[in-house]
């Protein structure tokens, strides 16, 4: 089973193509790594996936949920959790209180909202701050919040679009165990990072987006028999050149 | 800091000023530019006006004539001088000192260059050059001795200025919290807003004394001289105006006395800014206490109790429970929502008040109060109605949530619209208290104004909803107005708010009926009005649930623009 598929999708910003002709193929169990330079069209990917922003032109399919069709992109949304770029936050409310309130919107049981609120809580050592609401929060403490929210419904299916941007060593190691025993039990991760010891290290398969179009999909199996992700990834997006530009006055 | 680093920086200031105007579009910038060219023509043209009012008429004047328009012009000057005060709290220093403490300027020089720019404001360009007029036109009509107005003018804006620097800066100290940041703002508006509505309050009470003993009172010029004169001793003794006044009596000590005063005065202000900046930056701010107790460790994480946001709803889905209960939450904490509730509940009262203190209560026919009680209801959606109309506005990034969570829509409005049901419904009970103490309504009135009120709130809700899904706009944090809104929404805002208007006058339907009945008796009448009144009630609820799964849907196709309108500044 596919759990992202994508046909041709593109994304236009009056001028600019942020994403071209993009065709993903996902599958079911896998932690896929969507790597990038910086404006390469990953978040705006992301938000096309998860219904934030409509494609210009193209097909998708999450979880085999055609997106075009509004009523199935709502009900699929059921089995995806999402951490966004900027998150999706309410100022005015405590973590606990947001997370209760997102455990609600899923329809999840009381008890298990109370159950599951308590454990991420204190996975993401968020208890101490439990008077404060996320506006007071520091950006970390924030995209604990969204992670721990993303993974409450327990989905099926997550998209991190820089998930451990702005952590501290402690979680971030904590939040790779979770997203490890998470694809361990079949399900699906897609995620985004600059850091790519980190996509190394998790990701079972790697997709890579230069200027809107996707020019290397492969599993980390195929990329590691020639070399490092780095070097594949610098091959692909730095063409193969060591940066030429030096700097006079450091050089004397 | 040396010569180019002053450039430099003013360089800054101006790069930052015309980038923020071209952000805002080019019709912005030529209407920044015109307003610009209109206020420099403003201030030259009043200028010129002081120097002719100086010279040809206030030169020749009494004393008391120069302390009553010297009066004047200070009461403007301060009141544009607190507006600005007001707009500049809400929206953040252009130039904050820490942007520039890594490079190699002087914390002095930075303080004081901050301070500078601080002058260069709306009232001080506008008001300066008529009070410089008003003081040169004094000194050629009226001798040597008024040039000392010229000090006195600069000391007193000196002084203000100084001691709304050493004020800010306090606040900002204050403000370094995001939360408290915008309950500073809120209650500084707040407080801004209640004083310039006393007058108000205590204009109707003692026009109300003063038409009880008109007969009896002395209206003769002197008493009223006398009167200003008295308002006068709650003054401070360097206020501008009384230098004015001692120099044409003749008397040029305390003028230069006050002159002084002014000068020294905002010196302690400035020094006292300064060791406050210097305080805060060293970490040893008044404003700021250090929490020395440790973080709790998060040893159980099971909640004290079960919150307002667990709460749920007789009769309504448990998503939609969620939303009104979060959304409630959210509204009882955010300044920008108790400041729009605050003011409208606030005004609502003083005026309301005004009026009852200025009639007799007990000769309201009884055919008047059910029009009352409809006009409490009408009145208790004021401010309600300005969030019903722009229920995902106050959002901002949380709005994103709603886009990504598998709630049917439609449910999402019935929980906003429960949430907003919960705040109009205590500010009703407050006023619908209040009236029955104050008017007597009798249980028929009290009965109507239910009825109207749940007739309201589903016609306000209804139209809201549209409002809201077709209509956005984005409130910044800590704001109580949009600040750049396009025309479009505001032509559909004024027609929704029109046809609010138009619709909930319906509501004044079942009285108007009842008081056509009048002549079959008091409970005919009575019958009528709340028969009309429950058929209304009816009516709007078949529509308002009618309405709400197509709304719903329109909300699902509309969600991606609203995201777009209400993320798109950044905070």
């Amino acid at each position: 089973m596919l759990a992202v598929e994508t046909s041709g999708i593109t994304r236009q910003f009056d001028k600019v193509c942020a994403v071209d002709r993009l065709d993903l193929r996902v599958e079911s169990g896998i932690f896929y790594g969507f790597l990038g330079p910086n404006g390469a069209g990953k978040s705006t990917t992301i938000k096309m996936l998860t219904g934030i922003l409509a494609p210009t032109r193209g097909t998708m399919r999450v979880l085999e949920a055609d997106l075009s069709d509004p009523e199935a992109a709502r009900a699929v949304k059921q089995r995806v959790g999402v951490v966004p770029e900027d998150l999706a936050l309410f100022d005015n409310l405590t973590a606990r209180e947001y997370l209760t309130f997102v455990g609600r919107m899923y329809r999840l049981p009381p008890a298990t909202v109370r159950e599951r609120c308590g454990e991420l809580l204190a996975m993401m050592d968020l208890a101490g701050a439990e008077k404060k609401v996320t506006l007071e929060f520091s950006h970390g403490m924030k995209k604990k919040l969204a992670l721990a929210a993303a993974l409450l419904p327990d989905p099926e299916l997550l998209f991190l679009d820089e998930p451990f941007e702005g952590i501290d060593a402690v979680a971030s190691r904590m939040l790779k165990d979770v997203l490890l025993t998470f694809v361990k039990r079949g399900r699906t991760v897609f995620l985004t990072s600059h850091v790519l010891e980190i996509v190394e290290k998790l990701c079972t398969h790697v997709g890579i987006i230069v200027n809107g179009r996707l020019v290397e999909q492969a599993s980390m199996a195929d990329i590691r028999r020639n070399g490092s992700l780095e070097e594949r990834f610098l091959a692909i997006v730095g063409n193969g050149h060591a940066p030429a530009q030096k700097l006079s006055w450091l050089e004397e | 800091m040396n010569r180019d680093q002053f450039l430099a920086l003013l360089w800054l200031r101006w790069r930052l000023t015309v980038n923020a105007m071209r952000r805002h579009g080019e019709l912005s910038l030529i209407i920044s530019m015109i307003f610009l060219c209109f206020g420099a023509l403003l201030a030259v043209a009043g200028a010129m006006c002081g120097v002719l009012v100086g010279a040809l008429w206030l030169a020749t004047a009494a004393p008391v004539a120069h302390l009553i328009t010297w009066d004047i012009v200070a009461g403007l000057f301060l009141l544009f001088w607190i507006l600005g005060l007001v707009s500049q709290l809400q929206r953040a220093e252009i130039l904050d000192l820490r942007q520039l403490l890594h490079y190699p300027v002087s914390l002095r020089s930075a303080f004081l260059l901050n301070y500078a720019s601080s002058l260069c404001v709306p009232s001080v360009i506008f008001c300066l050059p008529c009070m410089l007029g008003l003081a040169l036109g004094l000194s050629l009509g009226g001798g040597f001795r008024f040039l000392l107005l010229f000090p006195l003018v600069l000391g007193f804006l000196f002084s203000v200025s100084a001691w709304t620097y050493c004020l800010q800066g306090w606040l900002a100290v204050l403000m370094e919290n995001p939360r408290r940041r915008r309950n500073v703002i809120m209650t500084v508006t707040l407080v801004m807003i209640l004083l310039f509505q006393l007058p108000n309050l205590l204009g109707s009470v003692s026009s109300r004394r003063a038409s009880s003993a008109l007969s009896m009172r002395d209206t003769s010029s002197g008493a009223s001289v006398t009167t200003v004169l008295q308002v006068h001793a709650a003054i401070p003794v360097c206020w501008l105006p009384y230098g004015a006044r001692m120099l044409a009596a003749g008397n040029v000590w305390p003028a230069a006395g006050g002159a002084l005063g002014l000068w020294l005065l905002g010196g302690w202000g400035l020094c006292h800014a300064y060791r406050g900046t210097l305080r805060h930056y060293r970490g040893e701010g008044a404003g700021r206490t250090v929490d020395k107790t440790p973080m709790p460790v998060a040893t159980s994480c099971a909640p004290a109790g079960v919150s307002l946001v667990e709460w749920e709803i007789p009769l309504v889905p448990d998503d939609a429970a969620a939303m009104a209960m979060a959304s409630l939450r959210s509204m009882l904490r955010a300044p920008e929502v108790r400041m729009t509730l605050g003011t409208n509940v606030a005004g609502m009262l003083i005026l309301g008040m005004a009026n009852l203190l200025h009639h007799n209560t007990a000769a309201i026919p009884v055919l008047a109060k059910p029009f009352i009680a409809c006009g409490m209801v009408a009145v208790s959606f004021f401010g309600v109605g300005t969030l019903m109309t722009n229920q995902f506005g106050y959002d901002r990034d949380g709005f994103r949530m709603l886009v990504l969570l598998p709630t049917p829509r439609w449910r999402i409005l019935l929980g906003r619209n429960l949430s907003l049901a919960a705040v109009a419904g205590v500010i009703f009970l407050i006023f619908l208290s209040l009236g029955g103490l104050l008017i007597h309504l009798g249980p028929v009135e009290v009965l109507l104004a239910l009825l109207s009120f749940v007739s309201m709130f589903l016609i306000y809700g209804t139209l809201g909803n549209l409002s809201s899904v077709l209509a956005p706009f984005r409130i910044p944090a800590g704001a109580v107005q949009a600040r750049k809104v396009k025309g479009l929404t505001t032509l559909l805002l004024m027609f929704f708010s029109l046809v609010s208007l138009a619709v909930g006058g319906l509501i004044f339907v079942p009285p108007l009926m009842g008081w056509l009945c009048a002549s079959a008796g008091r409970l005919v009448s009575a019958l009528v009005t709340l028969a009309c009144a429950a058929a209304l009630t009816g009516g709007t609820l078949a529509v308002y649930w009618t309405s709400l799964k197509p709304l719903g849907r329109l909300l699902q196709a509309r969600e991606r623009q609203i995201l777009d309108v209400v993320t798109r500044e950044k905070e």
